[in-house]
């Protein structure tokens, strides 16, 4: 049925075609460069089905002439760029202009300046093709690479985003829009996201994006999926890859088509990890399974209505370093010293015992847009989250199998938005959001770490923006209320219930002016956020970090400021330069302090606390610079610094991440080369060179004082050979790389791991192909 | 305009008709802390007698911090050889079966004050000592007089340390019970 379909297809489109006989149709337009938007000269614009093909002249410009009444695939390429490919319906001359994304930015190999039309904040974002090329890599791994941005990691598998110095409640992970279930539970939890679901992820590193819900003053980090192309003919992709570290392997497809009414999109992923390797020893039982399945549908129903439909399942068996849950009493100095884990054994292994985490999130989400005429859009969607988090530690008796948390929660949010563009030069933007989330404990026979809880959030928002001439500006406002309703019932305690209100504001500002290729930002902004249920009202072991938190109910609103001020220029045609600078001010800022021992039937542990201070400082700067020093050979340096202080104590902030420096030397072989019979285009080769400073900024810690001192600065070499080669009617690009090359043994201060003697992983082969078709 | 009012009025609608937010969560059940240690119960019957030194801890937080109140039944004396016998449990748990069924994942470690000796006088089916047996002698018993237990989990049992009965780095494990036994009866006057 379906085979003659699509002859019906061919057939009808065949003698379509052949009565119209109208072939002098011309297909013409420029060709840019999408970073720089200067004209591109030798691009290839190649019809697929004629084999009709031309190349820009020095203007950028292209034509095709003669073309027959149909549709064609428009392949369009360049070297050094992302090939394109396009689905084009001819019926009359046609102005086609295209923007091609270079693979080699000048920036930065693996991210990319966004143009982001939704705010003027400051933001980067990691491509498609980047993310495709990481399949190793998670969400936290793959964000970490971009500059100012790096990560708070439990041990090898689990690590979340880190902004300018802030983590955790402060940095809002939006999935597809939606705030991120689950994530208000302490920084152990890895967001439970597959990253290569989404066709995007960007980070915006301000505080001054009030359309997103949730009081970020850390930032926000976008993982979107983009919407399906108006394509009939089936299209995907398939990656692979495998690694030496913890032999890794992993593989993900996607399929998209959009057929008649209805577009759809599947992605399935699954990812598997044994034990990891420090360059001195085996990480144990250091390893994951993850599979992960999303579904994406879409269709115009009417001319003005989209409707969208996102469902997902993420499903993740995670290994927690087997060391990291054992001290003697009154001997913890001695393990914070240790050369290497305790149980550490001298074979790798798949398995994944007792400490682990396991995790399912479903996700589902339904979007409507309306185009109501006179500029005005509306955006309606809900969402629904379904999270089930359970936590395993050695037990005595045979308890091993039965979780020491057990947790599950359910979540919706509603969002309305309406857009509109009242000329051109005001556009505006309100809307609002409510989430719901409901949080229930099922009885482990240990003390529960998160209570029992409901929280509502409603929240509204607008935005301004005047384009003048050079000058963009935008200016929001955010309003939201939250209200918290705990339970909680505790070994030798009452039951006791809580239930407070907060009120949540942010201001923001933004100015943007390039008046050419150079760009200057301004942002500045003010954010009231509301303390979170972990922060309040955590009490107890903290699996994930072999830690024991508690909360403080005493806790009060966080108030911040921050300024940034960036500018993005080409100062030449071969240098380019990012610099971002920013100031950060705090009224009650809250953090989690190692506080001493605790002595619980488990074992003795650290001892963590929520506390307040009622002055902080964070200042720092992002640089990043570019160097095409011949069409072959560039350079790419990048560093951040940050100074975090807690000004009321006249101490430094504990855990602001290291400054760091990198620099990465690219060659592009600029032909086409053979190799294995084949013929290989975009062939580079890359070296990569990281230098992470010693955190010599460490605050004294009076009830704690054998907590380690942040480890030593370390060099990480790296290396990456990649390549494409057409294969059959599709694309295999091909990936190499090295990490840690000099298998340097180091640890990472934001590793809390570290307590237990872990090791950042050694040396680290993967191999990675991607075949689109 | 209108319809711009309109709009608005059906996003705030929308927007405020999602439910009330006074929701409160039933109360959770009761924790019951399964593998807490809260009693614990040391009993020395002398060798070729039957009295016996019964030292008893309890505590509902949990025996991990050492100092707890101890209880002693009777003068502990000195030169004499007694046989040791230790039981634990909580309010719904016999942990001293817990342990036998999983003797090859536990040790007790004795550290006691000078002219107090411990040996273990059982066994895993390893061969390793376990502790939950032992003989006690107090030859050269001195006040003030002390001993701690401690009771760790997967230790390793195979080190020289583990088999000596010391407790040390290469041993590890996790430690889930640590009482400090005072001694503070005891009856010198025992001829030899």
């Amino acid at each position: 049925m379906r085979i003659l379909l699509y002859n019906l297809f061919f057939i009808f489109f065949g003698i379509f075609a052949g009565w119209s006989q109208s072939c002098n149709f011309l297909l013409s337009g420029i060709v840019t460069d999408e970073d720089s938007g200067k004209e591109l000269e030798l691009a290839q614009i190649y019809l697929q089905e004629t084999n009709q093909g031309v190349v820009s002249l020095k203007d950028g410009s292209y034509a095709i002439d003669n073309i027959c009444k149909g549709t064609y695939h428009l392949i369009i390429s360049h070297l050094g760029c992302v090939t394109q490919k396009r689905l084009l319906h001819i019926d009359n001359n046609t102005v086609l202009n295209i923007s091609l994304e270079h693979h080699n930015n000048k920036l930065d190999h693996v991210v990319v300046t966004a143009h982001n039309s939704e705010t003027l904040q400051e933001s980067l974002n990691i491509s498609k093709e980047k993310i495709e090329d990481n399949l190793n890599e998670s969400l936290g791994q793959l964000t970490e690479k971009i500059t100012g941005v790096s990560a708070f990691k439990n041990g090898t598998a689990i690590s979340k985003p880190i902004i300018h110095g802030l983590y955790g409640n402060r940095v809002g992970i939006l999935n597809n829009g939606v705030s991120l279930a689950g994530q208000q539970w302490g920084i152990d939890h890895a967001p439970e996201i597959d990253p290569q679901a989404a066709d995007k992820i960007t980070v915006i590193k301000g505080v001054g994006a009030v359309k997103y819900p949730g009081p970020n003053l850390g930032g926000v980090v976008l993982v979107e999926p983009s919407p399906i192309e108006k394509e009939p003919h089936l299209h995907g992709r398939t990656n692979f890859f495998l690694e030496s570290n913890g032999i890794g392997t992993g593989v993900s497809g996607q399929l998209q088509q959009y057929k008649g009414f209805l577009g759809w999109k599947v992605t399935g992923t699954l990812r598997n990890s044994g034990d990891r390797r420090a360059p001195d020893f085996y990480l144990n039982n250091t390893g994951y399974r993850q599979q992960n399945l999303s579904l994406q549908l879409q269709s115009q129903v009417l001319k003005r209505w989209q409707t969208a439909v996102n469902v997902s399942f993420y499903n993740a068996k995670i290994g927690i370093l087997r060391g990291a849950l054992s001290t003697l009493p009154n001997d913890l100095e001695r393990v914070l010293t240790l050369p290497e884990p305790q149980f550490t054994e001298s074979s790798h292994s798949f398995g994944i015992e007792a400490p682990r985490q396991e995790v399912r999130h479903w996700f589902g989400k339904w979007e409507n847009k309306f185009s109501i005429g006179k500029g005005s859009k509306i955006k309606t969607s809900i969402a629904y989250q379904f999270n089930q988090r359970e936590e395993f530690d050695n037990r005595r008796g045979g308890r091993t199998d039965n979780p020491t948390l057990d947790l599950e929660q359910k979540s919706y949010q509603i969002d309305g938005i309406w857009k509109k563009k009242w000329n051109p030069t005001f556009k505006s933007e309100i809307g609002g959001q409510h989430i719901y989330a409901d949080n229930t404990n099922f009885v482990t026979d240990v003390r529960r770490l998160i209570p029992d809880y409901i929280r509502n959030n409603y929240g509204a928002f607008g935005i301004l923006k005047v384009t003048l001439g050079d000058f963009d500006t935008e200016i929001g406002a955010r309003i939201s209320r939250e209200k918290q309703n705990v339970v909680t019932n505790r070994p030798q305690e009452d039951v006791m219930r809580f239930s407070d209100v907060y009120f949540n504001t942010t201001y923001a500002f933004g100015l943007k002016y390039q008046p050419k290729e150079t760009a200057y930002h301004l942002n500045i902004g003010y954010v009231n956020r509301n303390p979170t249920i972990d922060e309040r009202f955590s009490d107890g072991v903290h699996v994930g970090v072999a830690s024991y938190e508690r909360g403080n109910r005493d806790l009060v609103s966080e108030k911040s400021f921050k300024i940034t001020t960036g500018v993005d220029a080409h100062i030449t045609e071969s240098i380019s330069v990012n610099l971002l600078g920013y100031y950060q001010r705090f009224q009650d800022y809250i953090y989690l302090e190692p506080s001493g021992l605790f002595n619980n039937f488990f074992l003795q542990l650290p001892f963590f606390e929520y506390q307040q201070t009622s002055e902080a400082i964070f200042t720092g700067f992002d640089i990043s610079l570019g160097y095409e020093i011949s069409p072959r050979w560039s350079v790419n340096a990048k560093g951040s610094y940050l100074w975090a202080q807690d000004e009321s104590n006249n101490e430094p902030v504990i855990n602001a991440p290291a400054n760091n420096i990198g620099a990465t030397i690219g060659y592009n072989l600029l032909q086409p080369v053979s190799f294995l019979g084949e013929k290989w285009n975009n062939v580079s080769f890359k070296l990569d060179h990281n230098y992470t400073f010693q955190q010599k900024r460490f605050p004294t810690l009076e009830n704690f004082p054998e907590f380690p001192f942040p480890p030593e600065a370390y060099y990480v070499l790296g290396a990456r050979i990649e390549g494409e080669v057409p294969f059959k009617k599709s694309n295999l690009r091909l990936v190499l790389r090295g990490n840690n090359l000099l298998n340097n043994s180091y640890r990472d201060y934001l590793n809390r791991l570290r307590l237990y003697a872990a090791d950042e992983e050694g040396v680290n082969i993967v191999l990675n192909a991607t075949l689109t078709f | 305009m209108k319809k711009t009012l309109l709009l608005l009025l059906g996003l705030a609608t929308l927007f405020f008709a999602s439910c009330s937010d006074d929701d409160e969560k039933s109360v959770p059940k009761n924790v019951n802390e399964e593998e807490l240690i809260t009693n614990f119960v040391l009993t020395l019957t002398e060798e070729g007698g039957t009295d016996q030194v019964i030292f008893t801890a309890t505590s509902d937080q949990g025996l991990e911090d050492g100092a707890v109140n101890v209880v002693q039944s009777a003068p502990l004396k000195a030169n004499m050889v007694y046989f040791g016998v230790i039981t634990l449990s909580n309010t719904d748990e016999n942990v001293t079966e817990e342990i036998q069924d999983e003797d090859d994942e536990h040790q007790f470690f004795f550290a006691p004050t000078d002219g107090i000796s411990v040996f273990y006088t059982d066994m895993d089916e390893d061969g390793n000592p376990v502790g939950l047996e032992i003989t006690i002698s107090t030859s050269q018993i001195v006040a003030p007089a002390s001993l701690n237990v401690k009771l760790v989990h997967e230790p390793n049992k195979n080190t020289d340390s583990a088999k000596a009965g010391i407790l040390d780095e290469s041993v590890g494990g996790k430690t889930e019970l640590n009482v400090d036994l005072n001694i503070t009866d005891i009856d010198e006057n025992i001829a030899i």
